[in-house]
C-alpha cells in the first residue's frame, strides 16, 4: 500500500500521490495553489463554500477540489477562465451580505475572505438591495463573540465541535438565507475548546473577547514558544505590541505541531495569559519586618531581601546542618531553571531535600513502555488510571476523543471518580487507595481470571489486538505498580503498550530528570549511587537522606528544619494535607517564597521574591511524554509587561549560588547545556523516566483514609480553570471562567446523607467544617467525595488531608 | 439527582415512545417523529421539549435545535389553537391566494408567523406548494385541506371554527387535528 | 385504441383504501406471483426490461438503479420518496391517500427484488390525511401477511415505517431525504458516493417516487411488453400529469407518456378559459423551464421535453395564460426558493435570496436597468455549481423566461408596472 502511487497533471504538471488523496492535497503538491474556506486539513470534507471548484476532463460541471479524491490519470485544470469566474462568483455571493466593516474588524489584515476578493474576487459590488441582517456581536460563549452577519457559513467551527471536540453544542440553525450559527437556547458554548474555533474562522465572524479591539495584525510581535499551563506542551505563539509601558501580550495562539497538538489548543493556554501584566503581579520584594506576626509583609530592595535570605540560611546551615534547609517546587521551572535548584541544594548548600512534587504525586514519569502522545492515534484500547485529562491535559484528551469515538478504540476509566469524557466509554470504579486492587484484578482478567471485572471488559480486553496506551496521573505509588505489571501481562501477550503519565504541573516530568526529588540526581541516577555523586562533584555519601516534601513539612513542624524555600509552590492550596502545610508555615522555620503573586502561601512568607513570568525566561520545557522543547525569547524579542522589578527564577537561584559561594553555581550557559544534556535533557531529545523500583510507599500526600466506617473519602479532582497558580490571579480570565465551590456525590450517598443537589453542605474535616455546595452524579464512586482542586474558596485539601469526611446536612440559610 | 423534572409527555406515552424508537435502525431517526409527538402534546415545543428529545435519541440539546429550526412545520413559540396555512406558490398565486392572503391578514389583525390575541388562530403564509394545486387557492387548517378558497368561504370557515372552539370548552384537552370542518 | 388508466384506476369510483376491495381489483396478485415463482432477480430484470423511468422528477431507468447495488453483503434500504413538494405536483398525494394497497404492494416487491431488509416511506409532513391512509392500510396489509416477518410464508421478511417529514422542500432531494431520515437537517450530501453504494445510514439504498413504485405491480402482473406498449420507447409507461393553473379543469390526468402537450392541455384539462391563449407552460413543476405556445406539440415524455429545452420532472404542468405576469410569476418562485435552499452550499444559499431580492424590486415597479444583467448572469453562477440540482432547479424558470419574455423584465424595468392586466383571474 505505501508504495502504491497515483499519477495525474494538474494545470500541466505531473504529480505522483498516494490514493484517496484530495485533488486539493495533490495541486498543493504540485505547487498549485486553490483557494479553500470550508475545508481544513482536521475537518472531513463538507464541500459547501464551493471556492476550490476546478476542471476536471470528462466532468461535465466543476468539481469541488476539496471533496474530490485523484484517480489515475485524472487531468486538472486551475488556471482556466471558467475556474476564475466560478471563483469570482463565489466570493461575489459570499460579498453581497458581508459587512464592509474591514477597517475595525479584528480579522482585518488575516482573513481569507479579504485577502482571496483581493486575489480573485469581483472589483466592484453589483448588489443593488439592502443587505441581510442577523444578530452582531452574539455573546456566544466565555471568551467568544459571534458576528452572524460576517458569518460565510463555512461550517468549520461547526465541525470541529462534533468531529473533534465530540461535543456537539455548536450547530448550523435556520437554513437558506437566514441559517447562522447557534447552540441551544440557554446553552452557552463553554467547551474548553472554544478558542480553536476563532482561529478556524477565515473571516471575522467568531473573535475573542479578550483580543477584540486591541491590535491589528501588522502591528503584533510574534514570539514562539511552548504553552505553560499544563504537561501537554502545546506550541504556541505570542503576539505582542508594543505601547507607551513596554510590551503587553495581546493573544496567544497555535503553532500547529502534529505530533503534539494538531494545531488545538485549548482555552486555558489560550486564553489565561493576562496574569503576566497583572497589576496584582508583586512589583518588588516583600519581607517579613522582625518581630512582626506572619501575614506582615513590607516591600524591600533586592539588595535587603537577599541580604535576609542568605544571612538566616547561613544561621540555619551553622546551626541545623544542610539537613536543617529545604528547597520545594519547581515543577513550573524550565529544565535549566529545575537543574540550577537542585544544584543550589545539593552542592551549594550540600543538602538533599528537595523536591518538585507539591500536590501529592509519586511519580512524574515511569520507565515501562514509555509512550508518546501520538500512539493514542492508533490505540485500540486506552486506559485511564486516576488521571482526568480533559481537566489536566486537555489536548490529550482530544486525541482520547478521537480515538474512541471515531476509530473505535476501548475506553476505559479506572479511579474513584469517572472523569469527564465525551465519548462512550466504561467505568471501573476504583476506592482512593484502592486502584492497585483493580489493576491487578485487570492483570488476572487478562490472564483469564480476575475476580470483579464486568464480564464484557474482561471479554474484550482478552480479543481487542494491538496497542494499549494508559494514562496515569502519578499519584498512588501502589497503582503505578500494579499498572507497570498490567501493561508487562499486556505485552506477555504479545500486544504493544504504552503508559503515558500526567504530570502535575508543565514541567514535573523536567524537575523530576533535572533532579528535583531527594532520591534522584539530574539523569535519573540515584542519590544514593556513590559513583552518579562523584561524577555530579559531590561527596560519595549524602549528609542525611533527602526529604520528601511532605517529610520537610513535617521536620518544619518539629523544629528540625529552619530554613524552607519554595520555588513556585503554593503549598497551602496544593498539598493534600492543608493543615500540615499550613501548620509547617506557621512554624519557627525562616521561609522563602519565589513567586509572581502574593499567594495564599507567599502571605505567610518570611521573604518573597517576585519572578517574572514565562514570557522572560529561556530554556527548555519536558512534556508528559517527554519531549524536551525549546521554550522563551531570544534577545530580540520584546519582553513582556508592568515594569515589574522581577528577576527570572534562574536568575535568582545564579544570584544565590554566588552569593553563597562567592562563585557562579555554573561556569556558563555552556556547562549548563552539558550538564543538561548529560542528564538526558538535550533540546530536541526524549527525556528518560523513573525507575518503578523509585515509587515509594505512602509517598506524600496520597491520601490514604484512616480509619473505617462513617464517612466519605475525600478524592481530588483537578480543574482545568482553576489550580494554585497564575489562573487564580488573572481576573479577566477567572470572571470568564468562574469556578464553583462544588463538591460531588453519588446519589447513594446523597441519599444517605439526605442531600439533594444544589444543597450548601457543612463537610467535617478534621480541624472544623468545610462548607461546599453538593452536586450530585454517577461519576462518583459510592463513598466518595469528589472535591475539585484549585477552586478559591474551597478548601480541598483540609478535606484530603483529614481522612474521612462526614456530612453535616443542610445549612441553613443563615450560614451563608 | 442529575435528572431533570421529566417532561410529562415522556412519561404518559412512554411505550409509544420506545416503539417509535424501535422501528429505527438507529435511535436517531426517531428525532422527527418524537418532535412531532411532542409538539401534538404541548402545541409547540419547550426547550424542555427539545431536551427531552435529545436525551432520548441521543443528541445534544443543540443538534434537536439546529433540527427544529431546519423544519418550518416545528415551532419553538406558542401557537394558536389552529393554524391556517395559505399556499402562496404559483399556481394558488394564479387563482387569488394573494387577495385572499390580504383579507385574513385584514380580517385577523395579524401578519403571518403571529397569533390572535384570543390564542385561536395562527396565520401562516407559505411559498412551499401544498400539493393540491387542482384545488388552489388552497388553505390548510391544522393540516386539513381546505380548497377553492375565497374571501366568502375564508370568513365562513373562521366562523365555524371559533363555534367549534366555543363548544369545545371543555378543559384542556389534546389538540384538535380535525380543525372543526 | 383507448387508454385504460394503470395506476388510478377505480380512484374515485372505489374505497381503494380496503384491502378487500384492492384485492378484489386483482391487488397483492402480482406480490403473490413475485414470491412464489420468481427470484429477486426475476422482478429486478421485468422492471428493467419494462423500460420504468423514475417518476420523481430526474427520470432514471428504475431497474437499472436497482442493480447498481453492491452485492456486499450489507443491509440494504428501501426508500419511498412520498416528500411530493415540487411547485404544481399533486398526483403523489392522490395515490397515497386513494392508493394506498398500490403503494405497498409495490414497495414489497421492490423490497424482494434488490431484498432490502427495511422500507421506509419519507412522507411529506403537510400530508396528515395520507399518513392516517397509510397506517391503515399497512395495518390491514400486515394482517393479511403482506407486509412483515415471512410473507406469504416465503421466508421473506419486510418492515415498511411511514416517517412523516415536517416541513422542508428540500428533503424530496433523495440524499437531503435521507439526511433527514437519518435524524439530522435535511442537508443534501455530497455524491458520490451514490445512495445505492453509501445511502441510508451508510448502507446500499434505493430510493424511488411513490408513482414509480405504484407501477411496480402492474409490470409484474401484466409483464414488461405490455408496460412499453404504452407510450414512446424510450419512456414508456402510463404517467400522471398534474394540470394546474389556468385552465378550466385543473386535476390529475394519467395518460400514456409522450402524450402532447396541447391534447392535455385541451382535450384532457378542459382547455384555457374563453379568449385567453397559452403563454407558458412549466411541463415539469417550478424547477422547469418555460415552454411557450411554440411548444403546444411537444410529446410529454422525459426525452423530448428535454429536447425541447425544458424538463418533464414529476411532470406537473402548469400553465399560464396571457394574463400572466411572467416578472410576478418568476419572482413567487424564487421566494419559494429562497426560502426552501437547505443554505449549505454558497451559490444556492446567496443567489436564490439575491434573485428573489432583485425580482421582488422589478415586479414592485423598483427595478433598475443593471438589474437585467446582474439576473442574466445570476443562472450562470448558480447552476451546475452545487451539492445538489435545486440550486439549478431555482433558476430554471428564470433563465428560460430571461430569453423568452425579456421584454417583459425590460418593461417592468423601465416603466416601473406591469404591462400585463393582472396575475390572477379567477
Ligand atoms: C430539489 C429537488 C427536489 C425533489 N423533490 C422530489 C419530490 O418531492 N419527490 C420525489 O419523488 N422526488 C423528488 N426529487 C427527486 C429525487 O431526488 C429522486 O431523484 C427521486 O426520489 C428518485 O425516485 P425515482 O427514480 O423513482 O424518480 C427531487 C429532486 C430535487 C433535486
Ligand atoms: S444546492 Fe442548495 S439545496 Fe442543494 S445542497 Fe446546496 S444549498 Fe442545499
Ligand atoms: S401552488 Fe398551492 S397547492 Fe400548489
Amino acid at each position: 500500500m505505501s508504495g502504491e502511487r497515483v499519477s495525474l497533471t494538474i494545470d500541466g504538471r505531473a504529480v505522483q500521490v498516494p490514493p484517496g488523496t484530495l485533488v486539493l492535497d495533490a495541486a498543493r503538491q504540485a505547487g498549485v495553489e486553490i483557494p479553500v474556506f470550508c475545508s481544513h486539513d482536521q475537518l472531513d470534507p463538507v464541500a459547501v463554500c464551493r471556492i476550490c471548484l476546478v476542471e476536471v476532463e470528462g466532468s461535465r460541471k466543476l468539481v469541488p477540489a476539496c471533496s474530490e479524491r485523484v484517480r489515475e490519470g485524472m487531468v486538472v485544470r486551475t488556471d482556466t477562465p471558467q475556474v476564475a469566474e466560478a471563483r469570482k462568483s463565489v466570493l461575489e455571493f459570499l460579498l453581497i451580505n458581508h459587512p464592509l466593516d474591514c477597517p475595525v474588524c479584528d480579522k482585518g489584515g488575516e482573513c481569507d475572505l479579504q485577502d482571496l476578493t483581493y486575489q480573485y474576487g469581483p472589483a466592484l459590488s453589483r448588489l443593488a438591495d439592502a443587505k441581510m441582517r442577523k444578530p452582531k456581536a452574539v455573546d456566544l460563549g466565555p471568551f467568544i463573540v459571534l458576528d452572524e452577519e460576517r458569518c460565510i457559513l463555512c461550517r468549520r467551527c461547526t465541525r470541529f465541535d462534533h468531529q473533534v471536540a465530540q461535543e456537539r453544542t455548536l450547530v448550523v440553525g435556520q437554513r437558506a438565507h437566514e441559517a447562522l450559527i447557534t447552540t441551544a437556547e440557554g446553552v452557552p458554548y463553554a467547551s474548553v475548546f472554544s478558542g480553536n474555533t476563532i482561529e478556524l474562522c477565515p473571516v471575522g465572524a467568531l473573535t475573542s473577547k479578550f483580543y477584540r479591539f486591541r491590535a491589528r495584525p501588522w502591528d503584533l510581535v510574534r514570539v514562539d514558544e511552548i504553552c505553560h499551563g499544563c504537561p501537554v506542551g502545546c506550541h504556541i505563539q505570542l503576539h505582542f505590541r508594543a505601547n507607551v509601558e513596554g510590551a503587553r501580550l495581546e493573544r496567544v495562539v497555535s503553532r500547529p505541531f502534529e505530533p503534539i497538538d494538531d494545531g488545538w489548543l485549548c482555552d486555558r493556554g489560550r486564553f489565561n495569559y493576562g496574569f503576566v501584566q497583572s497589576p496584582e503581579r508583586i512589583a518588588q520584594p516583600l519581607v517579613r519586618p522582625l518581630g512582626a506576626p506572619r501575614g506582615t509583609l513590607v516591600p524591600t530592595s533586592w539588595e535587603e531581601a537577599f541580604r535576609r535570605v542568605v544571612g538566616r540560611l547561613q544561621e540555619v546551615l551553622a546551626t541545623q546542618g544542610p539537613q536543617g534547609v529545604g528547597f520545594i517546587g519547581g515543577g513550573r521551572l524550565t529544565n535549566e531553571e529545575a537543574y540550577l535548584l537542585q544544584r543550589l541544594a545539593r552542592q551549594v548548600v550540600g543538602t538533599e531535600n528537595v523536591d518538585h512534587r507539591v500536590a501529592g504525586e509519586a511519580a512524574a514519569s515511569l520507565d515501562v513502555a514509555p509512550g508518546r502522545i501520538t500512539d493514542l492515534d492508533r490505540a485500540a484500547v486506552i486506559l485511564v488510571v486516576g488521571a482526568h485529562p480533559g481537566q489536566s491535559a486537555p489536548v490529550v484528551d482530544l486525541r482520547i476523543r478521537r480515538a474512541a469515538a471515531r476509530q473505535g478504540a476501548l475506553l476505559l476509566t479506572l479511579g474513584p471518580v469517572d472523569p469527564e469524557l465525551r465519548v462512550p466509554h466504561q467505568f471501573l470504579p476504583a476506592a482512593p487507595g484502592h486502584l492497585a486492587d483493580r489493576l491487578e484484578a485487570l492483570a488476572q482478567s487478562l490472564a483469564g481470571g480476575g475476580e470483579g471485572v464486568p464480564p464484557r471488559v474482561a471479554q474484550e480486553l482478552h480479543e481487542r489486538e494491538g496497542l494499549l496506551v494508559a494514562l496515569w496521573d502519578g499519584r498512588e505509588a501502589a497503582a503505578g505498580r500494579a499498572l507497570a505489571a498490567f501493561l508487562q501481562t499486556w505485552q506477555a501477550q504479545g500486544r504493544e503498550a504504552r503508559l503515558l503519565v500526567v504530570g502535575d504541573q508543565a514541567n514535573s516530568r523536567g524537575a523530576e530528570a533535572a533532579g528535583l526529588r531527594p532520591d534522584l540526581l539530574p539523569g535519573y541516577r540515584l542519590a544514593a549511587d556513590p559513583e552518579a555523586r562523584r561524577q555530579a562533584g559531590l561527596a560519595p555519601e549524602p549528609a542525611a537522606p533527602g526529604l520528601s516534601t511532605q517529610a520537610m513539612l513535617e521536620h518544619a513542624v518539629a523544629g528540625r528544619l529552619g530554613f524552607l524555600y519554595l520555588v513556585g509552590a503554593n503549598l497551602v492550596e496544593t498539598f493534600p494535607d492543608r493543615a500540615l502545610a499550613t501548620a509547617a508555615l506557621e512554624s519557627e522555620a525562616f521561609v522563602v517564597v519565589q513567586d509572581l503573586f502574593l499567594t495564599e502561601t507567599a502571605r505567610l512568607a518570611d521573604v518573597v521574591l517576585p519572578a517574572a513570568p514565562f514570557t522572560a525566561r529561556a530554556g527548555h520545557l519536558t512534556n508528559l511524554e517527554g519531549r524536551v522543547q525549546a521554550t522563551g525569547p531570544r534577545s530580540t524579542d520584546p519582553a513582556a509587561g508592568l515594569p515589574v522589578e522581577a528577576w527570572t527564577d534562574g536568575q535568582i537561584f545564579e544570584h544565590l549560588g554566588e552569593a553563597l559561594q562567592g562563585r557562579p553555581l555554573v561556569a556558563g550557559a555552556g556547562e549548563l547545556a552539558t550538564a543538561l544534556a548529560a542528564a538526558g535533557l538535550g533540546s530536541g531529545t526524549f527525556a528518560g523516566a523513573l525507575p518503578v523500583a523509585l515509587l515509594h510507599e505512602a509517598s506524600d500526600g496520597s491520601p490514604t483514609p484512616s480509619g473505617s466506617g462513617e464517612g466519605l473519602v475525600a478524592a481530588p479532582l483537578p480543574t482545568i480553570h482553576g489550580g494554585g497558580g497564575t489562573s487564580r490571579f488573572d481576573r479577566a480570565y477567572g470572571e470568564r471562567r468562574p469556578l464553583a465551590a462544588v463538591v460531588y456525590l453519588n446519589p447513594e450517598d446523597a441519599q444517605r446523607w439526605g442531600v439533594v443537589p444544589g444543597d450548601r453542605v457543612g463537610l467535617e474535616a478534621g480541624d472544623g467544617v468545610v462548607e461546599a455546595e453538593v452536586q450530585v452524579t454517577r461519576r462518583v464512586m459510592a463513598g466518595v467525595l469528589g472535591v475539585p482542586r484549585g477552586v478559591p474558596g474551597l478548601a480541598w485539601n483540609r478535606l484530603t488531608g483529614a481522612g474521612r469526611v462526614r456530612v453535616r446536612g443542610r445549612l441553613l440559610e443563615e450560614v451563608g | 439527582m442529575m435528572e431533570k423534572q421529566a417532561v410529562s409527555w415522556v412519561v404518559e406515552r412512554h411505550e409509544e415512545i420506545e416503539a417509535l424508537i424501535n422501528r429505527y435502525p438507529e435511535r436517531r431517526s426517531a428525532v422527527l417523529p418524537l418532535l412531532h409527538l411532542a409538539q401534538e402534546a404541548r402545541g409547540y415545543l419547550a426547550t424542555e421539549d427539545v431536551e427531552a428529545v435529545a436525551e432520548l435519541v441521543g443528541m445534544t440539546p443543540s443538534e434537536v435545535t439546529g433540527i427544529v429550526s431546519f423544519y418550518s412545520l416545528l415551532h419553538r413559540q406558542p401557537r394558536g389553537r389552529y393554524t391556517l396555512t395559505l399556499c402562496q406558490n404559483l399556481p394558488c398565486v394564479l387563482a387569488g391566494a394573494e387577495a385572499l392572503a390580504q383579507h385574513l391578514r385584514q380580517r385577523l389583525g395579524i401578519a403571518p408567523g403571529e397569533t390572535t390575541p384570543d390564542g385561536l388562530l395562527t396565520l401562516e403564509e407559505t411559498h412551499e406548494c401544498l400539493a393540491a394545486c387542482d384545488g388552489a387557492p388552497v388553505v390548510q387548517v391544522n393540516l386539513e385541506y381546505a380548497t377553492h378558497m375565497t374571501p366568502e368561504k375564508v370568513d365562513r370557515l373562521l366562523e365555524a371554527l371559533r363555534a367549534a372552539s366555543q363548544e369545545a370548552a371543555a378543559p384542556d384537552g389534546e389538540e384538535d387535528d380535525a380543525g372543526g370542518l | 385504441m383507448a387508454f385504460e388508466p394503470v395506476l388510478t384506476r377505480g380512484i374515485g369510483e372505489l374505497d381503494l383504501t380496503d384491502l378487500k376491495v384492492y384485492r378484489a381489483q386483482g391487488g397483492y396478485q402480482a406480490l403473490e406471483k413475485a414470491l412464489r415463482e420468481l427470484a429477486p432477480g426475476d422482478v429486478v430484470q421485468m422492471v428493467t426490461d419494462s423500460g420504468l423511468r423514475g417518476r420523481g422528477g430526474a427520470g432514471f431507468p428504475a431497474g437499472k438503479k436497482w442493480s447498481f447495488l453492491p452485492d456486499d453483503g450489507r443491509p440494504r434500504y428501501l426508500v419511498c420518496n412520498a416528500d411530493e413538494s415540487e411547485p404544481g405536483t399533486f398526483k403523489d398525494r392522490l395515490l397515497i391517500e386513494h392508493h394506498p394497497h398500490q403503494l405497498i404492494e409495490g414497495i414489497v416487491l421492490a423490497a424482494y427484488a434488490v431484498q432490502a431488509v427495511q422500507a421506509f416511506i419519507y412522507l411529506r409532513g403537510e400530508f396528515l390525511e395520507g399518513y392516517r391512509v397509510l397506517q391503515r392500510a399497512l395495518a390491514q396489509a400486515r394482517d393479511a401477511g403482506y407486509v412483515g416477518r415471512n410473507i406469504l410464508g416465503s421466508g421473506f421478511d419486510l418492515e415498511i415505517v411511514v416517517h412523516r417529514g415536517a416541513g422542508a422542500y428540500i428533503c424530496g432531494e433523495e440524499t437531503g431525504l435521507l439526511s433527514s431520515l437519518q435524524g439530522g437537517r435535511g442537508e443534501p450530501r455530497l455524491k458520490p458516493p451514490f445512495p445505492a453504494v453509501a445511502g441510508l445510514y451508510g448502507m446500499p439504498t434505493v430510493v424511488n417516487n411513490v408513482e414509480t413504485l405504484s407501477c411496480v405491480p402492474h409490470i409484474v402482473a401484466r409483464g414488461p411488453e405490455w408496460f412499453r406498449s404504452i407510450g414512446p420507447e424510450t419512456s414508456p409507461g402510463p404517467k400522471i400529469f398534474s394540470v394546474s393553473g389556468h385552465v378550466v379543469r385543473p386535476g390529475n390526468y394519467e395518460l400514456p407518456m409522450g402524450v402532447p402537450l396541447a391534447e392535455l392541455i385541451f382535450e384532457h384539462a378542459g382547455g384555457l378559459r374563453p379568449g385567453r391563449r397559452v403563454k407558458a407552460v412549466l411541463p415539469g413543476g417550478g424547477s422547469s423551464p418555460a415552454l411557450t405556445a411554440d411548444h403546444l406539440d411537444v410529446p410529454l415524455d422525459f426525452d423530448s421535453v428535454a429536447q425541447a429545452g425544458s424538463m418533464l420532472g414529476s411532470g406537473a404542468v402548469m400553465v399560464l395564460d396571457d394574463t400572466t405576469c411572467i416578472v410576478k410569476a418568476a419572482y413567487v418562485l424564487a421566494r419559494f426558493f429562497a426560502a426552501e435552499s437547505c443554505g449549505q452550499c454558497t451559490p444556492c444559499r446567496e443567489g436564490t435570496s439575491w434573485v428573489a431580492r432583485i425580482l421582488g424590486r422589478i415586479e414592485a415597479g423598483q427595478g433598475r436597468p443593471e438589474d437585467l444583467e446582474v439576473l442574466k448572469s445570476l443562472p450562470g453562477q448558480m447552476a451546475g455549481r452545487t451539492i445538489c440540482p435545486f440550486s439549478d432547479a431555482s433558476v430554471g424558470f428564470l433563465s428560460s423566461t430571461l430569453i423568452h419574455f425579456e421584454d417583459e423584465y425590460l418593461a417592468h424595468i423601465e416603466r416601473g408596472a406591469c404591462q400585463v392586466r393582472e396575475v390572477r383571474s379567477a
